[in-house]
């Protein structure tokens, strides 16, 4: 399949989908999906001659058919199944996505704590109870990222998430998509839109399991908002199918002293895609981003982050860590903007990368673009091997080479998890971080 | 228990042990004293089975086996344990962790069962009060921020996990001050039975004040040139290095 034949597949698979809207195609937020398409069709997929996306190659998407899979019935074992695949986060309420299909009946909704709510994203889009604000979002978001156009064209399954103004909640929300073998090759496009209110805190766990060998195609759009003074704890366990394709996009804004964390733990999924753009709108926000990929065999992980200072007294933190064995390939830019006004910019970024092979790749790209002059920005890359002399120290201990290279790996990588704000979550990630680890060094 | 037969070794191209003889059994402490550059590292990094050592002549059997085809991992397993001159800080990983992974290694290689967290505690605690390290060392990364004298302590707190027969202290004493290297050769000595050996490689004859060697060879350019009783050690300090250097062969039978 060409790149025109692929536009075509998904226009057509449009056409399909508003027909099955029936009243839904009536309300506001369809005028926006409808642009939408339009704008991935003049754009197709992405290509190695785009300056953004240049280090991954997006030609295996087009190479398969990929088509919405059918709703599942709501079966108690679906629950079982993706809590076998997952890693367990304890104490936090789930709402489980299987193919792509919000499962309110298999989900802990009598769970969730006072003060969040959370609303199925197809009714509240059909219903035009999503503020109008969410649909302006979405239009001047997929301008940039044919990703994001295809999602937004395609947006209906999904969760919308509000925490109320001055609320605190202990509890993570879990938000847990299971994509099955049998259901594949399938597409879907699930849109997570969260709104934390003025005073309110939270934590959100998104953790995304495939069954071994499924193949299939994770369009992930999170439009994140933080009022002022807001603090979210967002948590991404990408743990996909190996044979899956995972590309995920945030588009984040923190309002005045809002403190917006993202910490990514990438494991899984043959092409991985996920971009985070933040915007810091009002003074003293702050905004860290931290992610560890530890890819192995030929997975491919693409990071791409964009930091907006777009105004004065404003922070940023982040740190990403590769650990790529066997023949794999990853990429890291970290743009960091900012503004003529923004000054008193205080951003920090590094990434360190840890090469197990000499068939692995990493490119790393920092993107200073900094307009204001009374700012600290500071950066830094690392490329390196384990180091010879810890590895001889525990070797000369009694510990065995596989197991000395995977202490000094997941202590690498494990640094980023050990910096996640909710401790509940911290050993589960760990161990999993651990066997994954394992895995690259027992060839 | 350790027989080193004309030994050669080079790093990088250049040869620096060129011939050493020695014969270590059971319940004896050797010392092996030296100026800078004889090769005095060489001869323990080779034991211990670092790779950029490369023998080129001779052999090296540790209790009736070939060691030099045993890898760095199954000497430990065997009995085998070298203190570092340079203790390598592993940041991220807690001294805790590494202890248990290599006490544990070592358990699972002979075929014993494991130690779980407990237990394991129980007993490097006990061992702690040997070197006395504070117990809130386990949970600091391995050596990372430990002065000079708390890595060496630390070098001996894993010495006395693991149990090994045949030790080997490369130059343990360097940069130590008095208190601690009294700590940590009085833990070297109680860790001394009749059963298991210890190597000391030193610079200094001060050490040998506090762990009494049986045997001491003078290591010059490659060779062990003179051999003796803790004596040498004190004709050394009086005369200074100069005196033997000059020597060509060996004027002791080697023991």
């Amino acid at each position: 399949m060409n790149r025109e034949e692929s536009i075509q597949t998904y226009q057509e698979q449009f056409a399909a989908f508003e027909a099955s809207l029936n009243g839904g195609a009536q309300s506001a937020f369809h005028a926006v999906r409808r642009d939408a398409l339009q704008r991935f069709a003049e754009q197709g997929f992405p290509t190695l001659r785009d300056e953004d996306w240049r280090y991954t190659n997006f030609n295996p998407l087009t190479g398969t058919t990929f088509t919405p899979a059918e709703r599942p019935e709501a079966d108690a074992a679906l629950r079982v199944t993706a809590e076998a695949l997952a890693t367990a986060m304890p104490n936090a309420p789930t709402l489980l996505f299987v193919d792509g299909y919000f499962m309110q009946g298999l989900s802990d909704l009598a769970q969730i704590p006072e003060g969040i709510e959370v609303r199925d994203l197809a009714s509240a889009l059909d219903d035009n109870a999503l503020p109008l604000e969410s649909a302006a979002t979405a239009a001047a978001t997929f301008r940039h990222n044919p990703f994001t156009a295809l999602n937004t064209a395609f947006t209906r399954q999904g969760v919308s998430v509000t925490v109320r103004r001055n609320a605190v909640i202990e509890q993570p929300l879990h938000l847990l998509f299971l994509s099955r073998a049998a259901a594949g090759p399938f597409v879907a496009h699930p849109r997570i839109v969260i709104d934390v209110q003025e005073n309110a805190q939270c934590g959100i766990v998104e953790q995304y399991v495939g069954e071994a060998g499924a193949v299939y195609f994770n369009n992930v759009v999170s439009d994140i908002r933080l009022g002022e003074n807001a603090v979210l704890h967002h948590v991404v366990m990408q743990d996909e199918s190996t044979a899956a394709y995972h590309v995920g996009a945030n588009y984040v804004s923190v309002a005045r002293a809002g403190n917006y964390g993202n910490h990514y733990i990438g494991l899984g999924s043959s092409i991985l895609r996920n971009g985070i753009h933040g915007v810091l709108s009002g003074e003293g926000a702050h905004c860290t981003m931290n992610g560890t990929f530890v890819p192995g065999g030929t997975q491919h992980m693409d990071h791409f982050t964009v930091i907006d200072h777009a105004v004065a007294h404003c922070t940023s933190h982040e740190q990403y860590k590769g650990v790529l064995a066997d023949e794999t390939r990853g990429v890291f830019t970290g743009k960091i903007i900012v503004r003529p006004d923004a000054q008193k910019t205080d951003a920090k970024q590094s990434n360190n990368n840890l090469l197990l092979s000499e068939t692995a790749q990493i490119d790393t790209r920092p993107q200073l673009e900094i307009f204001a002059d009374d700012v600290k920005c500071t950066h830094g890359a690392t490329v390196g091997r384990i180091n010879d002399d810890q590895l001889f120290y525990l070797l000369s201990r009694g510990i065995d080479r596989a197991q000395a290279g995977n202490i000094l790996s997941f202590a690498f990588a494990s640094d980023i998890v050990s910096r996640i704000p909710i401790a509940s979550l911290r050993d589960g990630i760990n161990d999993r971080l651990y066997r994954r680890l394992e895995e690259s060094w027992k060839k | 228990m350790l027989e080193i037969r004309n030994l050669h070794a080079r790093v990088e191209g250049k040869e620096i042990l060129k011939g050493i003889n020695l014969t270590v059994n059971p319940g004896e402490i050797h010392a092996i004293m030296g100026p800078n550059g004889s090769g005095k590292s060489t001869l323990a990094g080779v034991l211990a089975g670092r790779e950029i050592y490369e023998v080129t002549e001779g052999e090296v059997l540790y209790r009736g086996q070939n060691l030099l085809e045993l890898d760095p991992a199954a000497r430990a397993c065997e009995g085998m344990f070298l203190a570092f001159q340079y203790p390598v800080e592993i940041p991220g990983v807690s001294n805790t962790y590494f202890l248990k992974a290599a006490l544990n290694a070592v358990r699972k290689y002979h075929g014993e069962e494991e130690y779980d967290s407990f237990d394991f505690l129980a007993l490097v605690k006990e061992k702690m009060k040997l070197v006395e390290m504070d117990p809130s060392f386990l949970n600091r990364p391995v050596n990372e921020g430990f002065s000079g004298g708390e890595k060496k302590r630390n070098e001996i707190l894993q010495m006395a996990v693991l149990n090994p027969l045949l030790s080997i202290l490369d130059e343990t004493d360097s940069g130590l001050d008095i208190d601690a290297l009294r700590i940590v050769a009085s833990g070297v000595n109680k860790l001394h039975t009749p059963d298991n050996a210890a190597i000391v490689v030193t610079h200094y004859q001060r050490l040998l004040d506090y762990i009494v060697p049986d045997f001491v060879h003078v290591l010059v350019n490659g060779r062990i040139v003179k051999s003796g009783d803790k004596d040498l050690a004190f004709d050394l300090e009086a005369q200074g290095y100069d005196w033997v250097k000059d020597l060509e062969e060996p004027t002791a039978e080697t023991v």
